[in-house]
């Protein structure tokens, strides 16, 4: 299963337009990268937390799993591919599009940076919060998202 | 990228908030010649960070080009400093890790991103296509 972390901001976005922007990255991954199943989570971002050239920011940051050795010529086909139709969904400037397709160990060692730089019952209580999070998201708007804030 | 993201045991006030991003903004800039366009911080409440700290920073950020051992560890150690001081801290109360990732794997702008230090074409085409767009 491969993962697909997405970070934007907290009402930058509708419902809508997240189910519209998760069905493009799974299409694009499954065309350029694999049709293995793939999971996408959303870290919403509260407002007044995400500084971009020293000011409040307005970008999305899309981070991306692949095999070890993926070819660069893929990569970067995928790359594009998401972050055009990103932007025909979003209006925004590609300037404010930050996307990856990391190599799984790197991505790995990424994804769990956060979790690890706590205590042992801060993980216990950082992985409840996500959990309960991605669970109450799914019910209640139909795809995955956590706040970062515990 | 690089994107820095701060775990804080306790929500920093605004203002505060927002000298640590300048504060990790320039010194990025300064210690890696990286123009601040690149440079993302987020914050994140509640963490209890190991070790005892308050603030814990991982910094994803390129790896390779003009970037060797010597200049990771100033800007870890710069990093460190700076954002103490911006968050009126002691040094000891912060952790800091960076984690590098190839440039090539990253694309931003819709451009993949330059090695480090190769910047300067990088950033013309893309002010270059601002300029166009904008006249």
């Amino acid at each position: 299963m491969a993962k697909i972390l997405v970070s934007v901001q907290a009402d930058q976005f509708t419902d809508d337009q997240i189910k519209r922007l998760e069905a493009v990255l799974r299409r694009n991954y499954a065309e350029h990268v694999t049709d293995t199943k793939v999971t996408v989570i959303w870290c919403v971002v509260p407002q007044g937390q995400f500084y971009t050239n020293y000011k409040l920011s307005r970008s999305s940051l899309i981070s991306m799993e692949c095999e070890p050795g993926f070819p660069q010529d893929r990569r970067e086909q995928l790359l594009h591919a998401c972050g055009s139709d990103w932007a025909a969904i979003t209006g925004q400037d590609q300037n404010e599009v930050m996307l990856t397709l990391l190599e799984q160990e790197l991505f790995n060692t990424a994804f769990s940076s956060t979790r690890d730089r706590l205590t042992a019952a801060g993980r216990i209580r950082f992985l409840w919060h996500t959990i309960s999070s991605l669970v109450s998201s799914k019910v209640r708007k139909g795809y995955l998202s956590f706040s970062p804030n515990m | 990228m690089p994107f820095y993201t701060l775990a804080c045991r306790r929500p920093l006030p605004q203002n505060t908030r927002e000298r640590i991003a300048n504060a990790v903004t320039d010194t990025h800039c300064s210690v890696t010649q990286a123009p601040p366009e690149f440079v993302n911080v987020a914050f994140m409440d509640g963490h209890p960070v190991r070790d005892g700290k308050d603030i814990g920073v991982i910094g994803n950020v390129r790896s390779g080009g003009n970037r060797d051992a010597s200049l990771l560890e100033k800007l870890q150690q710069e990093i460190h400093r700076n954002v103490a001081a911006a968050a009126e801290q002691n040094e000891e109360s912060i952790s800091v890790r960076l984690i590098g990732v190839p440039a090539s794997w990253i694309m931003e702008g819709g451009e993949i991103l330059p090695e480090p230090g190769s910047e300067d074409a990088w950033l013309e085409r893309q002010h270059g296509e601002k300029t166009k767009l904008n006249g």
